[in-house]
């Protein structure tokens, strides 16, 4: 089983979704994120061996950590709308218990899972911005001088809008074509950053050339079209048309 | 230069403090509780310069040099609940330049290119403690037999399925809220249905012996905890004795697993929970990303304090 988890308004998963099944990839479920954490019945097992567990989401679908052989984790944020009518203090404590259930359950899965959670990112891909500056400088990336300080409220970057997406999946570069050396330089970014899958934000201007504008958190898989798709479920184990 | 960062008369950092002291390294000193006189600018070259970390620190009325700072030991407090800003209004100049100058010096910790313990990123772990768990059963090291759930009849087969086997059985947080440690009573099993609104986490209660260790680089400082207490933390509170704590020396093998284990969790500064079962297994809880180190150094004479000064110092690895 291919479980693409999302938030119901993420639309470039819901594409991905579209685009594996068109390309007849099998197995693939889609779960809202608001599906496995409003889930009745939530049983998760860890011992010295392993992890296995049981939740049971509406429709009557089950998922079971040990028997996911992928996961597209597409999670930005855990949904609390069902602790709406507890105390701030109480909602506070309940969000942070269900937070770290949802690494260790993201993290327990026996497949592979695309980009693997990380304790301050349950997606997997949100880095602070002079982390991403300083990594993309070491990475070849044409970056400019990243400056913030307690007497200026806003960081001194040039705010250039993006021009171009290019997107790094296991060290293959998918979407627009770019001159070697981005390429190059986005492939050792994503290695740098210890994540399989980055998108990558560029400017290009006639008089700047390129510039590095940054790493969002969520790729959007249409930047890299079918090829893209293909490799995401290659990358899951599975197979798909050609 | 070594930059310490906290609150300066807290105990672990004061004695920090003094263990630099001692071996005369250089240092300097940021007291949260000073942070309207303290200001920060933080700079990241561009690509021709590889992306250099620059910037100054000014404390008081000292400026320093960012590249200056070799070291850190970054223990501080929520910098929101500081006095003076805790009670300050949400958009008050205070609050906010308060807030700023911390978010700043933690990204600076983050990619500072010397010695950090630790670096915030890496901190993020101990959020939550299965996550830790998976980790530390890489690492080589049991972990207790574990249940997270929102169903009460899964939790009630799981702890009537224990003590059918003799072995009690803990209920503890799930996140890195700090939680006393309990053990699940027969009058708990009747409120198991208060568990359907949060997956609660449940452990089989592991009898054996309590050891800390302490790993700062590849250094090891270990002790072992006496107490009839389920949480050896509030033994005077549960049964009006302190726990005993001596130190101890740990085998190479299990040493060398700690080792291993705060490397994979990215923290030259670790405090790991042991305990040593009847069995000889060594089953491990948590990791303590800030710990608390104070407590074992003044009760069992460990020299961790020193370990920190001297990794930071660059006189150990």
């Amino acid at each position: 089983m291919i479980v693409i988890l999302c938030h119901a308004d993420d639309e470039p998963a819901l594409w991905l979704d579209r685009t594996l099944r068109e390309l007849r990839v099998g197995g693939i479920a889609l779960v809202a994120v608001e599906q496995l954490v409003f889930s009745r019945h939530i049983v998760h097992r860890l011992t010295s061996t392993g992890d296995s567990g049981v939740i049971e989401i509406a429709g009557g679908s089950v998922l079971r950590p040990e028997a996911i052989t992928g996961l597209v984790n597409r999670v930005r944020y855990v949904p609390t709308a069902h602790f709406a009518m507890a105390g701030a203090v109480d909602r506070a404590y309940a969000t942070a218990e269900l937070s770290a259930f949802l690494l260790a359950w993201l993290n327990g899965i026996a497949g592979r899972v695309i980009n693997p959670p990380l304790p301050a990112a349950l997606g997997g891909t949100t880095f602070a911005t002079p982390t991403v500056a300083h990594l993309a400088a070491m990475a070849g990336l044409p970056t400019l001088v990243w400056r913030a300080s307690t007497t200026h409220n806003r960081p001194d970057t040039v705010g250039a809008a993006p021009t171009h997406a290019a997107i790094v999946l296991d060290g293959r570069v998918f979407g627009p074509i770019l001159p070697r050396s981005l390429q190059d330089g986005c492939r050792r970014l994503a290695t740098l950053l210890g994540t399989p899958l980055i998108q990558v934000l560029l400017h290009h201007s006639r008089e700047n050339g390129w510039r590095f504008v940054g790493v969002p958190a969520d790729v959007d898989f249409r930047a890299g079209g079918r090829p893209l798709a293909r490799a995401v479920a290659r990358a899951l184990g599975a197979d798909a048309a050609p | 230069m070594i930059l310490i960062a906290g609150i300066a008369d807290e105990s672990p950092t004061s004695l920090v403090v003094d263990a630099l002291e001692a071996i005369g390294a250089h240092y300097r000193l940021f007291d949260q509780r000073r942070v309207a006189s303290a200001e920060i600018a933080l700079e990241v070259g561009d690509a021709s310069g590889g992306g250099a970390i620059g910037g100054t620190l000014t404390l008081d009325d000292e400026t320093i040099p960012l590249e200056a700072i070799s070291g850190m030991f970054v223990r501080l407090m929520d910098d929101q609940l500081l006095p003076g800003i805790a009670e300050a209004a949400p958009r008050d100049a205070r609050r906010i330049h308060c807030r700023r100058f911390h978010e700043l010096l933690l990204r600076f910790a983050d990619i500072a290119p010397g010695r950090v313990l630790n670096r915030p990123d890496a901190m993020a772990s101990n959020q939550s403690k299965p996550f830790q768990a998976q980790v530390i059963r890489t690492a080589g090291f049991d972990i207790p037999h574990t249940l997270i759930t929102n169903s009460p009849s899964a939790a009630r087969e799981f702890i009537e399925q224990a003590w059918a086997d003799r072995i009690g059985v803990i209920y503890k947080s799930v996140s890195g809220v700090r939680s006393i440690v309990q053990r699940v009573a027969l009058e708990d099993v009747k409120r198991l249905d208060r568990i359907r609104w949060c997956p609660t986490q449940f452990q089989h209660y592991v009898t054996g012996t309590d050891i800390r260790v302490h790993v700062v680089g590849e250094t090891v400082v270990a002790v072992t905890i006496v107490s009839d207490a389920t949480d050896y933390r509030y033994a005077a509170r549960e049964t009006g004795r302190e726990p005993t704590i001596a130190a101890t020396e740990l085998d190479a093998d299990v040493r060398a697993r700690c080792i291993g284990l705060a490397r994979r969790l990215n923290l030259p500064l670790a405090g790991i929970d042991l305990r040593r079962s009847c069995e000889g297994r060594y089953v491990c809880f948590e990791v303590n990303p800030s710990p608390a180190f104070s407590f074992y150094e003044q009760r069992a004479g460990v020299p961790v304090a020193s370990c920190i000064a001297r990794y930071l110092a660059g006189e150990a690895d």
